[in-house]
Parts: C-alpha cells; sequence; structure tokens
C-alpha cells in the first residue's frame, strides 16, 4: 500500500514510468507541469516524453494524432484546464473518434483553494460525463492512483480521464481496492437504510463519518461516467442514498446517482450534498473548508459535530 | 503531359462534385472546388503512397484534411482512387448513404474526422511524431483552409510540430481568401502568412494552387528530407475555382448552386473549362 506521503500525482506517475521503461508506446505528453516522478520519465526516457508548453488543446490533439498511431499516450495538466479548455477537442477525438488518449488532470475540487475560481475543479465531472465513452476516475489517495495506472494499461483501448487530487490523504481501508470496472468499493458496512456515496478527496472523511454514524453504509464511488450494473443493484438496497462531493451538484455524482435511480426506478430516496451553483463562484481563502461552506457544502453534521454557519 | 492528364483528371472531379452536391441540395462546392488541383496532384500526381485495396496498410502516407467541409471532394477523390465504387457518391447526404457534409473516418481512405476546424495540424502532428518515434518512412500531409487558421490551436500545433523538426509533415493551406462570411483580409488579416509560418520555423512554399507544376514540384524531394523543418505550401487558389459563377463571392459558402437557373449557369461555367 502507498504511504500517505505519497502524492496521487507521484503515484500514478511513478507506475506509468515503471510501464513506460519496458514499453516504448507509452508516450508521456505534460502542458508544463512538473513532478518528481515525471522528472525520472523526462530523464530516463527522453523519446516518451514531450512537454508541449502551456497548450492544453494542442496537448490533447498531438496525443490524439498518437493515439491514432496506437500509442499508448498520457496527457497532464491541471484538472480544469486540460479539460474545460480543450472540451471540443476532447469531444471529436477522443468521443466522436474514440482515440484512447488518458486525460490526468490534477486539482480535482478545490485543491488550489488558495488559487482562486481560474483552478477550482468543480464542473469538470459534468462536462467529461457529458461525451459518450470517456470513462472518468476519481481518485482518493496515492493507492487508489496506483490501482487506477494499472486499471488504465489493463484496459488501453479506452479514453479516460483521471482526475487527481493534488493534496496527500491517507487511504482509507475498506473492502479490498478500488475496482474501477464497477466502480465502488465498501468502506463501511452499516445497515441497509442509509448509504453515503462519497467520492475523491471527500472519501478521507469517510472514517470521521462512519465514527459518527456507525449504522450508515459509506462507499467511495471511482467512476463518475456511469453507474455499473452491479453497483446500481447495491444502491437499491437502501432506502436512503445521500451522495457527496467537492464539486458542483449539478452533473457530478450527485446528478449520476439521481438519473440511476430515475432511469431504473430504484425505490430509494436521494440526498444531494456538494456546491451550491447558486451564487456562482467565490474568490474566498483559508483552506478547503472555507470554500466549502461558502459553497453552502457543511459536513458538520455528518461528522457528528456542533453545526456552524 | 502528366500536367494535362492531371487537369482532365481534375476536370471529371470538378464535375463530379458539383454533380453530387446538386443531387443531394447540400455540400461545400466552393470549398471543394479550390482544393482540386490539390488533392489531384497528392493522389494522382504521384505524391501520396496509399493502397485502395488495403486503406489500412501500415506503411500508407497518412492525409489528414482538417478543413472537413471539402468532404465532396475527399469523397471523390477517394472513389475515383478506387477506395469504394462511384455509386456511393450518390448517397451523398442522404438517408441511404454512407457519409454526409463533413468528413467521417469511416469512409475507407479518410483518416480522421473532420468538421470542427483546428484540429487537423495538431493530429497529423502526432501522427508525424509517432511516424518518427517508430522510424517509420511515411509521409504525413495535412490540408488546411485559410478560414481556420484563426483558431488558435493552429499555431500551437505549428509551434510544437517545427520545435520538434518533423520534416515528415506537409501541411498544405488552401489560401483561397475567403471564409464564411467574408474575405479573410476584411475580416481579420492573414498576411504575411508565409513570415508567419516562418517565424514559427516551417519551411516555407509559396505557390498557385491550381497550377500542378508548381504544386509537384513544391513537394519534390520533402520524402527525402530535404529540410528538417515541417513544410508549409501555401497554395493561392479561388473559392469556387472552374465556376465564375460561384467564385469570389462569400455568400455561397457552404451551399451548391441554388435554383435552375445558377445550377445550369454552373454546369455552363464548368463545361467551358473555365480557365483557372
Amino acid at each position: 500500500m502507498m504511504s500517505a506521503s505519497v502524492s496521487q500525482r507521484d503515484a500514478l506517475l511513478t507506475e506509468i514510468y515503471n510501464r513506460a521503461k519496458v514499453d516504448r508506446d507509452v508516450i508521456f505528453i505534460s502542458a508544463d507541469m512538473g513532478a518528481p516522478a515525471l522528472d525520472l520519465i523526462r530523464r530516463d526516457l527522453p523519446g516518451q516524453f514531450f512537454n508541449a508548453g502551456i497548450s492544453e488543446q494542442n496537448a490533447i490533439l498531438v496525443a490524439s494524432g498518437l493515439a491514432l498511431e496506437k500509442k499508448k499516450v498520457f496527457t497532464f495538466a491541471i484538472a480544469s484546464f486540460i479539460t474545460i479548455n480543450c472540451l471540443e477537442k476532447i469531444r471529436v477525438q477522443m468521443s466522436v473518434m474514440k482515440l484512447p488518449v488518458q486525460i490526468i488532470g490534477v486539482g480535482g475540487g478545490f485543491s488550489y483553494c488558495d488559487s482562486g475560481p481560474t483552478h477550482h475543479g468543480i464542473e469538470d465531472v459534468a462536462v467529461m460525463r457529458a461525451f459518450p465513452g470517456i470513462e472518468i476516475l476519481n481518485i482518493s489517495s496515492a493507492e487508489n492512483a496506483r490501482v487506477a495506472a494499472n486499471f488504465c494499461f489493463e484496459h488501453p483501448n479506452t479514453p479516460r480521464y483521471i482526475r487527481l487530487d493534488r493534496e496527500s490523504f491517507n487511504h482509507v481501508p475498506g473492502e479490498g481496492e478500488m475496482n474501477f470496472y464497477t466502480g465502488f468499493r465498501v468502506l463501511h458496512q452499516g445497515g441497509t437504510e442509509k448509504l453515503l456515496l462519497i467520492t475523491g478527496n471527500l472519501v478521507e472523511k469517510a472514517p470521521a463519518i462512519a465514527k459518527a454514524n456507525p449504522t450508515m453504509t459509506i462507499v467511495e464511488v471511482g467512476r463518475l461516467d456511469r453507474v455499473h450494473e452491479f453497483f446500481r443493484n447495491e444502491i437499491a438496497k437502501y432506502s436512503q442514498v445521500i451522495c457527496l462531493e467537492e464539486h458542483f451538484i449539478n452533473g457530478g455524482l450527485g446528478t449520476l446517482i439521481v438519473e440511476t435511480v430515475m432511469d431504473h426506478n430504484l425505490p430509494c430516496r436521494v440526498q444531494r450534498m456538494g456546491l451550491n451553483p447558486v451564487n456562482g463562484y467565490s474568490y474566498k481563502y483559508g483552506g478547503r473548508d472555507v470554500l466549502r461552506k461558502d459553497f453552502g457544502l457543511n459536513l458538520d453534521h455528518l461528522l457528528g459535530e456542533k453545526v456552524t454557519s | 503531359m502528366m500536367s494535362e492528364e492531371l487537369k482532365k483528371i481534375a476536370h471529371e472531379v470538378r464535375n463530379d462534385v458539383l454533380e453530387m452536391c446538386i443531387s443531394s441540395g447540400t455540400g461545400h462546392v466552393t470549398s471543394s472546388m479550390s482544393a482540386v488541383e490539390i488533392l489531384v496532384s497528392l493522389y494522382f500526381g504521384g505524391l501520396v503512397n496509399v493502397r485502395a485495396e488495403d486503406p489500412q496498410w501500415p506503411g500508407r502516407d497518412r492525409v489528414i484534411i482538417s478543413k472537413g467541409q471539402c468532404s465532396p471532394l475527399i469523397y471523390t477523390v477517394l472513389s475515383k482512387k478506387g477506395f469504394f465504387p462511384k455509386e456511393w457518391l450518390n448517397g451523398f447526404a442522404k438517408r441511404a448513404g454512407n457519409f454526409g457534409v463533413h468528413l467521417q473516418n469511416s469512409v475507407p481512405g479518410v483518416e480522421l474526422t473532420t468538421g470542427a476546424l483546428g484540429h487537423g495540424l495538431g493530429v497529423a502532428t502526432g501522427v508525424a511524431l509517432a511516424a518518427k518515434l517508430n522510424r517509420e518512412l511515411q509521409m504525413v500531409y495535412c490540408l488546411l483552409g485559410d478560414g481556420e487558421l484563426y483558431e488558435g490551436s493552429i499555431w500551437e500545433s505549428a509551434m510544437f510540430a517545427a520545435h520538434n523538426q518533423l520534416n515528415n509533415l506537409v501541411v498544405i493551406v488552401d489560401r483561397n481568401f475567403l471564409a464564411t462570411t467574408d474575405f479573410t483580409e476584411n475580416m481579420v488579416a492573414l498576411e504575411p502568412l508565409d513570415k508567419k509560418f516562418e517565424s514559427f520555423g516551417f519551411n516555407v512554399v509559396k505557390v498557385d494552387g491550381h497550377n500542378f507544376d508548381q504544386l509537384l514540384s513544391s513537394m519534390e524531394g520533402l520524402r527525402n528530407r530535404k529540410v528538417r523543418q515541417p513544410t508549409v505550401i501555401i497554395a493561392e487558389t479561388v473559392k469556387g475555382a472552374g465556376i465564375p459563377s460561384l467564385s469570389h463571392n462569400p455568400v455561397l459558402h457552404g451551399v451548391p448552386p441554388q435554383g435552375a437557373q445558377a445550377i445550369q449557369q454552373a454546369r455552363a461555367d464548368l463545361a467551358k473549362g473555365a480557365k483557372l
């Protein structure tokens, strides 16, 4: 298991580096984003590393051309830039053409909480979900990043968005490692009334939430592009489902679950907990909790704490 | 001699393009007409190495058509080259047909789905990079419209291609001086275009894009990697070339001649073999 001191980014890149050493078809394109593990690729495998400069659209296009020629290509940049700046390129090349480019975006949610709204990754899942055929892997820990890297190499023919957090979080133990095919992992088995679905950086809160709510079952969701049938059948066992994410409630995990419940007529009530878009964006600073509360996401009652405003 | 033969093919291609668009009532006739000599040079002038009977042959040269709106031309050229039966052209943009107004890679011989502009050069750059990494010898040709040169991604990709010395990449700009609603130099001037590409690190050649001799000689020796950087051929053309009644007129972007009189005039123009 990966140490908590290892960043998600370095865990993922180390796996890619190890594969790239023995497979010359693995190509890495950075849009001028660095990382210690990336320095290894740059140093040891210069023919497989390209810095495209701060040109995310070009990075996606060049990656698409390489993928067209059967290369296994990873692109790398800040999450909100490599997705939202490139939507049409992603749509045509990765969704229409189905070219299996692997997009690595660092900065899900308020990873860059000190940088203002240009750097917040709080609608990236919503827009990427709109494109058919692109898998979205939402990463909560370095260990999950390692598992995700292996998943990418085991299923190389699928376009994919791998959403990393900038911060390092402890890996929350659960029932086995994340299964990115079924897309979920049980973190805490409570009763069959309340189910908390939690994704990304908020997974680190699961142990405290479980302590405060021992009868609540807690599940980490690792895939945000679709709900696998097996996972859907699990959801159907509960009467109340709470979805928790550091993303606008429009289009993220909560929306995915609401759609699933509606489309399959599941007998459960869904509550979405996430960022309320009603007030638009925020220039608040002082850490993630400040921003979460500014967007109306208050975890106090889930954590068994006195609710603060 | 070759030039005369190519002129004959170009004339046939123009006729087929016009008729398929009249038949379906849609299609970018004028955008197709400007690039006829470019495409005929590539496919019938001995430049592009492809196998119609094996469209996915790994050793083929790659032709990326970024200006996907000239699909009537590409489909006509590919059918003439034997990639699929000519009858398919009759189904252009029709319910029972195999393709529509913009280019799609499901058609044999088409490498990339295009129509959204500003994509082709970046993808062609990736394809050329892959060939270099694999030490493969094929060339990558990329046709751009001048109207898509306003897309910022084009210049991002141009910088990348030049920096990585992709001398297996040949970009051809169909420089017809017209975008959708206006002449480029009225709208936002593109000139001096050659200087722009030069400053981005390209080997730049400017030709009359309707002159086979100039087109063919501009690409001579590129397979021998006679330059280290990627090449751009700025092919100056006329939008609607060969059909004066459709030329030099911004409002005729994206449509075939409308109405019996305009159709008759367009056919008559082509039959005259208007001087290009």
